[in-house]
Formats: C-alpha cells, structure tokens, sequence
C-alpha cells in the first residue's frame, strides 16, 4: 500500500492515493451528513436529549415560523395553525427518543402535518364554523423588500388571493399541494406524511390544480408573466 | 365538424394538471404537447397551471410565528414527568412495545376461534368422535324410581339416586318445580321399594340396577342455573378478554398521548 508505514514517506510526483474518509460515528441513519443544516439540528436534538431545553428552544426557534407557515396554509385560522404548532413542539419534545433519523425538519414537519391533520377533522365534525382568515384582512404574506413597491403591493396581492383560493380547496388537496408546490416535497414523502397511496397523492395534487385555476380563472392574469 | 370547445370538453385536463409537475416524466409531457399544439383550450389551461405551479413555489415558506412556541421550564418538568396515567400507558403506546400490536391481534384472534370452537355442537367439534352423543344419552336415561315415586304427582325428582338391587333409601329431592321433562324409563323387573311404600306404578329399580354403582344424576333449575362452561371455552374467554384489553390500552394511549 502506497500510504502503509514501510514504504515510507510518500513523495511528490508518486500516485496519490484518496483513502477513504474516516468513520464518523453517528449511529442516526441520514442521507445528507454534509448538510451544515442537518448536522447543527442533530447537535442540538442530541443535547435536547440529554436533558438540554436550551438547545430544544434553539431548534424551535429555527423552525417554528417554518412549521407555522407549513401549517397556517392547511389551517388558514392563524389562531389555531398557531395551536397545532405549539401542540406540534409539545410533542416532540416529549417524544424526542422517538426520533429515528433522518432529517430534523421532516421529523418535526410531520409532526406538525399530523397536529393539522387533527385539526381538519376536527373542523369537519363541526363544519358551521367557518375559517376566520377568509374575512382577516389584517395579515399580510410577507413580501420581498428589496422589490419597489409596485412589484411588493403585486406580490402581496398575488399571494393574498391564491391564499385565499387555498384556503377554498378541500383540506387533503390543499394539503397535498401546500406539501408539494410550497414545502417541495415529493410524491413518496408527501404520502408518508398524510398516509395515502402514492397515486391518491397525484391525484389530490392534480385535482387541486384544476380547482384552483378554476377559482382564479378571471384573475389570471396577477400569475402570468 | 364539433367545435373547438365541445372537443376540448373531452381531452384529459389531469394530465395537463400532471404536466405542471416540478419534475414532469417525458411521457406526460409528449402526449401534452400534442394536446397543446391541436387545442387552444388546453394550451391555455396547461400555461394556466404551470403559472399557478410557478406561483405556489414563490410563496414563502416561512411565515412570522404569531406568538413564541418555546417552551418554559415549567412545561418541560410537567412534560419530562408526564402524568401517572400517562406514564403507566406509555408501553402501549405509539412509542412502546412494538410486539404489543400482533400480541393484542393474536389473543383476540385466537380467543374468538376458541369461543367459536367450543360453542360448537359436539358432532362438529374436532376430535369429537359419533360416540360421544350416544354416550351423553345413556346417561341421561338413568333414572331413579324410587325417588320418583316418592315425588308428588305434580313434583319431577331433581335429583335421583339409584341404587342396586332395590332402592335403600330416598332419593336426594327438591321441590322446586323442574322446568324439563326426563324421559323416565319404566322399571323393568318387579322389584319392591320398601322405603317409599313401593305404592307408586312406576316404581320400582332404576336401569342401571345391579352394577353396584350409584349413579346421580343432576337435571333441573340448579344444573341449568350454573351451566358448565368446558375450561377450553373459559381459557378462550380469557384470552380474548387480554387481546381486547390489550387493544382498548393501545387506543387509549394513543388518545393521551
């Protein structure tokens, strides 16, 4: 071997050799070890574990405006998506020796999907009550800043109406395209989250395409261009 | 010659929806071309649902949480602690024993086929031969003359007790009225009943008279009262009992959980 002790110092101008990267001793299954992202959240889920509710905070922090704005848009009643993600925190901080691996933030945005999920049935056993967000004018998407002005107030236009156009389509493909077209998920994760087949999924998502350009058929014009 | 917008009412508008797809197959998106080139309709609704793709994409992820979902300390000691009833369930929950879900399926599968089994009659029981009714028979028609005699006309015997040779003493009687009539086999020889006056017709020896061995037999409020329950159909009731239980802990943890 060309890096072994007896054949001495390798000198320039030999083969060079690329030996295989150290083991790093992680017994979590992930696919992207390299992402400076996923490394900081399995850190700090570590420290979580060991009793750390610092390093618990700090992960909420980074993706609680995440989860609420994956959740707000299948819940559009700002009040109780904020509900489900607290409800989504609680949980998995007490079942953190549940995680098994992966990525942090499908973990915790399943987690948050199921606490919406809950809360859409719970809408459907009591369907009179209508979402407040329909008639709230008071929140506004964010916008670009670096934009003009023209640019932002299109922007905030175009995005009010197709959440409100979202907020019309049924709750399963709303949450199908909010997990596809939004968060970009795809089809196979999509199905694990909601527990539907594979081509349910595509059929939601497709679906709920149509109904959508069907709802905004007469304001096309704001998505073109 | 149909006008373009009947034809267009026929064309699979899905698969223009399927075309918007982030990544859409090659397949999908030769047939769509076609559709686009020859109908005007679907080239603006397939330009129409990638816009809206397009546009659902920029929608931000991220959206300012209203309030601060970090949590307290208190919450993470009331959390890290969990409730009595939470922690006594928390191996039968989502995150317990993974065996404990088959377990609970098999005992409640298994309990039911032993119910079904044992409740079946004993010609189709497994392993019950043609004898066993036959033998179930003879021993019903045992019968006691002399207690019968000594019963009121309007009084069944519930209890008889035969013995050999001619009766030496009164059967073991209620009077309380038995609801089932025993088919009573008329005395065969002429022997006597002295016990009991011997003045009833029908008395006299019990059939199974001269094997030496008394034979009682129990018919009546008492005996159908407390039915015997075979232990095969009490073990199966068990082991249903435990696969339900089992499952009804699961749900209930689930729903705490």
């Amino acid at each position: 071997m060309l890096d072994s002790p007896s054949l001495g110092p390798v000198t320039p101008g030999l083969i060079a050799v690329r030996r295989a990267p150290p083991a790093v001793e992680d017994p979590r299954a992930t696919t992207v070890a390299d992402d400076p992202v996923q490394r900081r959240d399995l850190l700090l889920l570590d420290r979580a574990r060991s009793g750390d509710l610092a390093a618990f905070n700090d992960l909420v922090t980074c993706y609680q405006d995440r989860l609420f704005g994956l959740v707000v848009r299948m819940v559009p009643d700002r009040d109780q998506a904020a509900d489900a993600v607290q409800e989504a925190f609680l949980h998995a901080f007490r079942h953190i020796d549940a995680f098994r691996g992966g990525l942090v933030r499908s973990w915790l945005s399943r987690i948050a999907v199921n606490a919406a999920m809950d809360i859409q049935r719970a809408r459907k056993r009591r369907p009179a009550d209508p979402y407040p967000e329909l008639e709230d004018d008071n929140w506004q998407p964010p916008a670009d800043a670096s934009s003009d002005p023209v640019t932002t107030s299109l922007a905030i236009e175009r995005q009010t109406v197709l959440q409100a156009a979202l907020a019309r389509i049924t709750d399963d493909q709303r949450m199908a395209i909010v997990l596809y077209d939004v968060e970009g998920y795809d089809y196979p994760e999509i199905a694990r989250l909601t527990g539907v087949s594979l081509g349910t999924v595509k059929s939601r998502i497709h679906r709920g395409r149509l109904a959508l350009r069907a709802m905004l058929v007469d304001r096309m014009e704001l998505f073109r261009g | 010659m149909p006008t373009p917008n009947a034809a267009h009412a026929g064309h699979d508008v899905l698969i223009l929806a399927a075309a918007a797809d982030h990544d859409p197959d090659p397949a999908t998106l030769a047939v769509v071309d076609r559709m686009t080139a020859r109908c005007p309709e679907c080239a603006a609704l397939a330009a129409d649902l990638r816009s809206l793709a397009s546009r659902l994409a920029d929608l931000p992820p991220e959206v300012p949480a209203p309030r601060d979902f970090r949590i307290t300390d208190v919450q993470a000691a009331r959390l890290r602690q969990g409730g009595l009833l939470r922690r006594l369930l928390r191996p039968f929950g989502a995150d317990g024993l993974p065996a404990l879900r088959p377990l609970a399926g098999a005992l409640t599968v298994v309990g039911l086929a032993g119910i079904l089994l044992t409740s079946l009659p004993a010609g189709l029981q497994l392993g019950a031969g043609p004898a066993a009714a036959p033998a179930q028979n003879e021993d019903r028609s045992v019968s006691g003359a002399g207690a019968y005699g000594a019963a009121a006309p309007s009084t069944v015997p519930q209890a008889v007790t035969a013995s050999s040779g001619a009766n030496a003493g009164p059967g073991t009687k209620t009077d309380s009225p038995a609801p089932s009539v025993e088919t009573v086999t008329p005395p065969q020889s002429s022997g006597t009943d002295t016990a009991l006056g011997g003045s009833h017709p029908s008395a006299g020896t019990g059939s199974e008279a001269g094997n030496g061995a008394p034979v009682v037999v129990a018919h009546g409020p008492e005996a159908s009262a407390f039915p015997m329950i075979p232990p095969a159909m009490l073990l199966s009731i068990a082991v249903l009992a435990i696969g339900l239980a089992l499952v009804l802990l699961r749900v209930v943890a689930r729903r705490i959980d």
